[in-house]
């Protein structure tokens, strides 16, 4: 009987995938965590969704911390997200999260190294569909990013646009400026992304911040 | 003596076992004459041919030559038997039958061991009441247990219940004791002489216990399948 | 009077070797669950593929010779090797008889540098608006729906091409290397098929965007109901150039391609089934020659040899009912996972459910169960009525 029931659940996760929407994963994280943390001895990984992890309060909270709503078929609830854990021995020294955006022509996947602390170590496309990709691909914008954390975007509204002048986030430049959507996408992207990682791995520690402010 | 009378009737049983090219002769020449209400017992030392004979008394097996007669009806003449079923129709009519090992059924409960033999015949006319049987044999305690909770003394009794339910005519008991203590001995040997004074029933019992033996009105001594 | 009655007996009986009747038992689910999904895998299968085939919505597609006609194929030869046949075709199919309608497509593949680590191709099929949509009007829409315009730069996107790119209807698309911008006016639901993984474009604009003006690489024919699709494909066959694709004739060279599958499974079933049978036979044996005694003793007290051969007898069509039951079971709610597993063992598997277990399929497993069990007793039964009582009971010294 047991046995059985092993099986059945077996199944029904099996199952999943097939039916939740698509979620970013690394193309070949062995070699992705490796080239982001050559100093890492291993890696794991998490899977967690909004729907999983608090349902819709957890949706509103996300939205309210973003500024902005979810939208569309494929920004959902249930998406799942891929969430990697970076070891050095036993000790935890970062953290690999990518998230999909709807860009201009495609989706735009753009994924964040973080250290412990939810600071970016690293920044970079893993999707990108533009005419002026290759601009946008270039290291120098996504150096831009490189020790924001998510306290930086607070000032920062993805449903305008808008940055506190004199903030880091104004001081990001656009070097495509024939795709002034697709950067504004991946802004809203990477804030999306910092929101959720603090969510998901590290228990909350910007919510009192926000709060406080 | 009339032949209403009579239980059972056997005339010159013999019975030759071929070993090889060696010949044995179990039973040689034995006649017989069991009246009804009678208890014998046999008695004789190992290899005296009393089982044998008892065999062949009780329907058993078939003899070599001779002629028997069970309950009146021809069972062998000149060493021709019936068929395994014509046998068994006569069996389950006449005979009850008591063994030295008591061949319960060890999935079965005291109860359903009993009432088995109802499970293939019953006897027309009137076979008896399991209950009344399970008291006089002192069982009613222990009808729910199997045999695997009883001692040697009660299976034993389980066994004679069960014989018992289709009232037989003649009851055949093997050494009955034999794998009892001589105490229990006694008891098994009091209910068979019980049967045979207040019931009627006919008995027959083979036995090398000489105590045993005297519980009978007449005991037969064998030798070398003869009668002393 | 309460009484037991011989198959109660002989029920009890089997409990006597618990891990024995139990071993048996399980022998017996296993092969009626191999029964059970093999004929249920028959059924399903050939249903799903008959589907999968219906699905297609024309019973005949045209393509150019040499041209791979599944998108599929297509990428896996990197996008070159596409050869063209001559949009006047068109023209000399409407005219036979037998056709109802006809649709023609056309593929075209760029390489796209910026999906997945070094690219990949991204295809195209370009459609006819006017036809195409008729003969697969199965097709059901997430959201938006078909394009009118057959020179628009706009695409419908199937499910899955569409999440990929995270698209809706509004959305832009880009052709890469051209640097052509479609927009989005429609997005199918799931089908199951490989629609979801297509991007489909007005025909008449992807010849001329990609300069192949009057070129076609395929047409979907419908053939009228009642008519003879043979002769019509003999006819087609005369047209230069042209491969004729009979959606019949696939189905039946995967048929017989599964057919051997099928054979060999069915021998294991087979085989299988003798095994249990055996084993049926084996436990019942042994447990009749250990009662020996017993069985003599029961026949000095009355049971006729036909009461032991009933007896012996009940407890394998106990044994066998059990097992049945148990395979039925087993089959039932591991259907999933066989089809899990023959997906991995066959080269081409259809969508949909491949194990179809019906009411009538569990009544035919179930008679076969049963009547191994009234085989197999046969013997063990015959052996146990014909022990004579004083063979099995032989007490010491005489």
């Amino acid at each position: 009987m047991r046995k059985r029931l092993v099986l059945v659940m077996l199944l029904a996760v099996a199952a999943l995938p097939l039916l939740a929407a698509v979620g970013c994963e690394l193309n070949d994280p062995d070699r992705d965590v490796k080239r982001l943390f050559p100093q890492s001895t291993g890696y794991r990984t998490i899977y967690a969704s909004i729907l999983g992890r608090g349902g819709a309060a957890l949706l509103q909270r996300v939205e309210q911390r973003l500024g902005d709503r979810f939208k569309g078929l494929f920004e959902t609830a249930d998406v799942p997200y891929t969430l990697y854990h970076i070891f050095k021995g036993q000790e935890t020294i970062g953290y690999i999260h990518g998230v999909n955006q709807k860009g201009r022509y495609g989706g735009i996947q753009a994924v964040l190294a973080l250290d412990v602390d939810g600071r970016i170590l690293a920044f970079y496309y893993q999707r990108l569909t533009n005419s002026s990709a290759r601009l946008l691909r270039d290291p120098a914008f996504g150096a831009q990013f490189t020790g924001l954390n998510l306290r930086d975007f607070d000032a920062y509204d993805p449903a305008s646009g808008h940055a506190d002048p004199g903030g880091r986030i104004a001081a990001i430049r656009n070097p495509a400026p024939g795709a002034e959507d697709d950067f504004r996408a991946t802004l809203r992207a990477v804030k999306k992304n910092l929101i959720l990682c603090d969510e998901f791995l590290l228990g909350n520690k910007f919510l009192e911040r926000e709060k406080s402010q | 003596m009339a032949e209403n009378t009579l239980a059972l009737e056997a005339e010159h049983l013999r019975k030759v076992y071929r070993r090889g090219r060696e010949e044995i002769v179990a039973v040689d020449d034995i006649s017989l004459q069991v009246k009804k209400g009678e208890f014998i017992s046999f008695i004789g030392p190992s290899g005296s041919g009393k089982s044998t004979l008892i065999n062949l008394i009780g329907c058993l097996d078939n003899a070599t030559s001779g002629s028997m007669r069970v309950g009146g009806e021809e069972v062998l003449s000149n060493g021709r038997g019936l068929s395994e079923a014509a046998l068994t129709r006569i069996r389950r009519r006449v005979f009850g039958y008591i063994f030295q090992r008591f061949y319960l059924v060890p999935t079965l409960t005291l109860y359903e061991n009993i009432v088995m033999p109802f499970a293939f015949f019953q006897k027309p006319g009137g076979a008896a009441d399991p209950m009344e049987i399970i008291r006089f044999l002192d069982l009613e305690k222990r009808l729910k247990h199997r045999p695997g909770e009883l001692s040697g003394g009660e299976m034993q009794r389980v066994a004679i219940a069960r014989a018992l339910v289709n009232k037989p005519e003649i009851l055949l008991a093997d050494e009955p004791t034999g794998n009892l203590d001589s105490h229990l001995g006694q008891e098994i040997g009091g209910i068979l002489r019980t049967l045979n004074e207040k019931e009627g029933v006919t008995v027959l019992l083979v036995t090398h216990n000489p105590l045993m033996a005297a519980l009978a009105q007449r005991t037969i001594t064998l030798h070398d399948g003869r009668f002393v | 009077m309460k009484k037991i009655s011989i198959y109660q007996i002989a029920a009890k009986n089997l409990l006597r070797k618990r891990t024995r009747s139990a071993l048996t038992l399980v022998g017996i689910g296993l092969s009626a669950w191999v029964l059970a999904s093999l004929l249920g895998f028959n059924r399903g299968y050939d249903s799903a593929l008959k589907k999968d085939i219906d699905n297609m919505g024309f019973q005949v597609l045209l393509t150019a010779k040499g041209c791979p006609y599944e998108a599929a194929t297509l990428m896996l030869k990197g996008g070159t090797g596409l050869r063209y046949m001559d949009e006047t075709v068109v023209a000399d199919i409407l005219s036979q008889s037998e056709v109802e309608s006809v649709t023609p497509m056309l593929m075209q593949a760029v390489f796209d540098p910026e999906r997945g680590d070094s690219g990949a191709i991204d295809a195209y099929l370009g459609i006819d608006p006017a036809t195409y949509p008729q003969m697969k009007s199965f097709l059901k829409f997430k959201q938006g729906g078909w394009f009118k315009d057959p020179d628009a730069h706009v695409a419908v996107l199937g499910y899955e091409a569409a999440e990929l790119e995270q698209r809706e209807v509004g959305d832009k698309l880009l052709i890469p290397d051209k640097n052509i911008e479609l927009t989005v006016v429609g997005i199918l639901e799931r089908s199951g098929t490989q629609d979801d993984g297509t991007i489909f474009v007005p025909i008449r604009m992807l010849q001329k965007e990609f300069g192949q003006q009057g070129k076609l690489t395929a047409v979907g024919i419908k053939v009228e109901r009642k008519a003879d699709t043979a002769a019509l494909e003999n006819r087609l066959y005369e047209l230069p150039d042209v491969q004729v694709v009979s959606m019949a004739q696939v189905k039946n060279t995967i048929m017989s391609l599964v057919a051997t599958a099928k054979v060999m499974v069915l021998s294991i079933a087979v085989i299988a089934i003798l095994i249990s049978m055996l084993g049926v036979i084996n436990t019942i044996l042994m447990s009749v020659l250990e009662r020996t005694q017993e069985i003599g003793i029961m026949k000095s007290m009355g049971a006729m040899p036909a009461d032991v051969f009933r007896m012996i007898w009940t407890e394998t069509i106990i044994l066998c009912l059990l097992g049945g039951t148990l395979g039925l079971a087993m089959a039932f709610s591991l259907a999933k996972v066989t089809d899990l597993l023959i997906r991995r063992l066959l080269p081409y598997t259809p969508t949909g459910s491949l194990i179809l277990i019906s009411p009538g399929l569990m009544i035919t497993t179930f008679t076969v169960v049963l009547g191994i069990g009234l085989i197999s007793g046969v013997y063990p039964a015959w052996r146990a009525a014909r022990v004579r009582p004083l063979e099995s009971i032989r007490s010491e010294g005489d």
